[in-house]
């Protein structure tokens, strides 16, 4: 079943050559510092901390997003940070393709992997690691450093590995990615 | 009132709508050997009944409402390609594929698994109190000191969640790597480790020795006894005199039962020795509950099961296993990843998948026209989209029940004999299935033909009298739900073009040609096809049909190209042959609302 059509208001988005469909009343910092992969969207009022990276010059990747993801309203992407060697220092961020942040959702990880769902209200903590088709349930917290391997479904406070999906979750992940790409259009005034 | 009463009891276990849900073969096996049992009463069945599955069997045995829970989604299902059968989760075999440790990720060999006690022996360990993973911080890190190079660093582990450090517990490392070699030496000297240790050196000696005393070989009896006895027999006199031989084994035995027994006291003065009383008073006295440890944190550390915090150990990470699927009756393997052993594996590549949905024909509800609330008599026309996954053009077939009040409006049997071809299974007429049906005509002797069961009790029943109404209680009625509407289904052979990947991102060109009465629309590798329902349950009742899906295509690759993962490998299947495979499907479109005669 064709599942119903999300309508934006097109004032409100910017489309850009490869298809992404970003909101104008999101925030952006620095977005020369940010790679967006195409037919990705990033909804109202999220944040993307393309500024936070390590000390230097000119333009770096510091957050890279892939194609198909979406990053829903109020999510926070933050690089992550450590002290290394006594140096405080940002680190840049890997979102991979097919990946959805729901609403709310803090994600300060390392590397997501692709055909990931995080649920909404989540915070991803830094450095942590999700690795090919997952999801984060609602609601959950993942502990700095965490390591997620594929198939895995986590949830809770500490987040925690609750059940492994079947590994036929791939094609049900991409065409949720796509779809919900194709239902996001224009209201048509 | 007494309608909504009935409507749906066991709603919460109902798939929400609107659904396509498949039945898998697993489901018609068991029905047969239903079938077989009551008609023979015997148990266990002798007739592989597996073996007798195919396309005209399949369709003997559509889903009722009875085992609708059994339904699975497509994406659920695997397709054998050697068997060309759909599986579900319930009837493959899992098997081992290889250990992995889920926080760094490597495989781990099968070999070192046992030596490693089962976790892994990188830097992995669980936090003692919450169970996360810990992370090694140098002291450096996190005091913000002006320490020189040369002053030595001290390193330790960390929990990013209960904020506990090994350092509470005297735990910590010169160097960063190699952690569990060097807490192996610490954990070697603990006295549960002695103890076991000293447990299991002295059960190899008697196993050794038993082993030896039961293979009667006479070179080892002589090299035992001049070990351990101070009796001397060469093994020419134990070999001539039998007797003496049997006597000898069982002297022998006697003594071994008596050093059986491990003897911890003489051995072993590390064991430590539970001081109860003083544990008491210093449990009667103690002042802070924080310092003791739950059940959860005494459970993950069953060699000692300490009271107190500071007893707590690190542990290491549990190894977690990785499985492969198989086909239950063909053993070949449908669902297999890439392993790399002692590697880090980067990505999760599959060496074998057999998805079902890369084999058949993939089924969706395209549209519900008009998509509004369902009424009792009001038809509705439902698109279904038939998507083809294979890389050669098949052709499909579709057959529905016979519709409750057919016989007196149209006879849509006769329709179907007309339009489709050999293909149809000629199921429809549930009369003639019967003796059509393969397996169960050698089976049935005519005697037994008369037990009820033998109406092949599992098809679902369509009430014969049409004015069957609610005042009549049929038993079937309020348990199945069956036969909630009457389907139309116009086209009922079609053929849909292969899937082409070079053609994926093309846009879709309308074909010139004239659709086929009853189909929709052809895009690509899809075919969408208009079902006529017309629901004539009562308010509440679910509106579900099934259709019997049979697909044939004909192998028309020389070689199996292994490299396309896509293309399905039906290795059996020589080249020219045209193959049918057939699975029923359920399409739930909604439930009966209430009549509205605006
Ligand atoms: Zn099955
Ligand atoms: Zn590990
Ligand atoms: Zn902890
Ligand atoms: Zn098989």
């Amino acid at each position: 079943m064709d599942e119903d059509i999300i309508y934006y208001d097109k004032s409100e988005y910017i489309e850009t050559e490869s298809g992404n469909k970003i909101s104008r009343k999101s925030v952006i910092s620095v977005p020369q510092n940010i790679v967006l992969g195409g037919k990705t969207i990033i909804q109202q009022n999220c944040i993307i901390r393309g500024d936070l990276r390590r000390k230097g010059s000119g333009y770096a990747v510091v957050i890279g997003i892939g194609k198909y993801c979406l990053l829903g309203e109020n999510s926070i992407i933050r690089p992550p940070y450590k002290i290394y060697k006594g140096v405080f220092s940002y680190y840049p961020m890997k979102i991979s393709d097919y990946v959805h942040i729901g609403k709310r959702s803090i994600v300060e990880a390392a590397r997501i992997g692709q055909y990931v769902i995080i649920g909404d209200d989540c915070v991803v903590g830094r450095f942590s690691v999700i690795k090919e088709y997952c999801r984060i349930l609602d609601n959950t917290v993942i502990p700095p450093n965490t390591v997620i391997p594929s198939f895995s479904v986590f949830g809770g406070n500490p987040g925690r590995f609750i059940s492994e999906l079947p590994e036929s979750s791939q094609i049900i992940f991409e065409q949720k990615a796509k779809q919900f790409y194709e239902r996001f259009l224009p209201k048509s005034q | 009132m007494d309608e909504i009463k009935n409507k749906n009891k066991n709603k919460n276990n109902n798939i929400p709508f609107p659904y396509v849900y498949y039945q898998c073969t697993c489901q018609v096996v068991s029905k047969i050997r239903k079938d077989i049992y009551f008609s023979t009463f015997q148990f266990p069945l002798k007739e592989p009944v597996e073996s007798e599955i195919n396309s005209t069997t399949i369709s003997h045995f559509p889903p009722t409402h009875f085992n609708h829970h059994r339904l699975k989604s497509i994406y659920d299902l695997f397709f054998c390609p050697s068997c060309c059968e759909l599986h579900c989760p319930d009837c493959v075999k899992n098997d081992f594929l290889c250990f992995y440790c889920p926080n760094c990720l490597f495989d781990v060999p099968q070999a070192s698994v046992v030596s490693e006690q089962n976790r892994c022996i990188r830097n992995c360990f669980e936090c003692p109190i919450c169970f996360n993973v810990l992370t090694v911080i140098s002291q450096q890190d996190t005091i913000n000191t002006t320490a020189t190079d040369d002053e030595q660093t001290v390193y330790f582990l960390a929990c990013n969640v209960c904020q506990w450090k090994s350092l509470e517990i005297n735990l910590s490392f010169d160097k960063s790597t190699g952690l569990y070699l060097q807490l192996q030496k610490k954990e070697s000297i603990l006295p549960h480790e002695v103890e076991f240790q000293n447990l299991r050196n002295h059960y190899d000696k008697c196993l050794r020795s038993n082993n030896n005393m039961n293979n009667i070989n006479t070179k080892r009896l002589s090299a035992l006894f001049g070990n351990t006895s101070s009796f001397l027999y060469s093994p020419s006199i134990i070999s001539h005199i039998p007797d003496l031989k049997t006597k000898l084994i069982q002297a022998k035995r006697d003594n071994n039962q008596i050093s059986d027994e491990y003897n911890n006291s003489s051995e072993n003065k590390d064991t430590q020795v539970m001081e109860d009383e003083l544990e008491m008073i210093n449990l009667k006295n103690l002042e802070n509950m924080d310092e003791l440890t739950s059940l959860k944190q005494k459970l993950n550390q069953p060699e000692d099961q300490p009271r107190y915090l500071k007893q707590l150990r690190i542990h290491r990470i549990p190894l977690r296993v990785k499985l492969q699927t198989k086909c239950d009756k063909c053993e070949k393997i449908l669902v297999k990843q890439e392993v790399q052993k002692m590697k880090k594996p980067s990505n999760i590549r599959f060496s074998i998948k057999s998805f079902a949905r890369d084999y058949i024909p993939n089924i969706f509800i395209q549209k519900i026209i008009p998509n509004n609330k369902l009424h009792k008599d009001i038809p509705v026309q439902v698109l279904l989209k038939f998507v083809n996954p294979l890389s050669q053009e098949i052709s499909v077939s579709i057959s529905t029940l016979p519709n409750k009040q057919n016989e007196d409006k149209m006879d849509i049997d006769m329709d179907s004999k007309k339009n489709s071809p050999i293909i149809t299974p000629k199921f429809s007429s549930r009369k003639s299935s019967l003796n059509l049906s393969p397996i169960l005509s050698p089976i049935l002797s005519p005697k037994k033909r008369k037990k009820p069961s033998l109406k092949i009790s599992t098809a679902p029943i369509i009430p014969i009298n049409p004015t069957t109404t609610t005042k009549i209680k049929n038993p079937y009625k309020e348990n199945a739900g069956v036969a909630t509407c009457n389907v139309t289904v116009l086209a009922k052979s079609f053929k849909i073009p292969a899937y082409d990947p070079t053609k994926e991102f093309e846009n879709d060109t309308e074909s010139n040609e004239q659709n086929q009465v009853g189909i929709f629309e052809k895009k690509k590798n899809s075919v969408s096809i208009i079902v006529e329902v017309r629901p004539t349950g009562d308010i509440g009742d679910r509106v579900e049909f099934p259709i019997l899906v049979t697909y044939s295509f004909v192998n028309n690759e020389k070689e199996v190209n292994n490299e396309t993962p896509i293309s399905p490998n039906y290795a059996e299947l020589s080249h020219g042959v045209q193959k049918f495979v057939s699975f029923w499907s359920v399409i739930g479109i909604g439930e009966i609302s209430k009549e509205c005669f605006d």
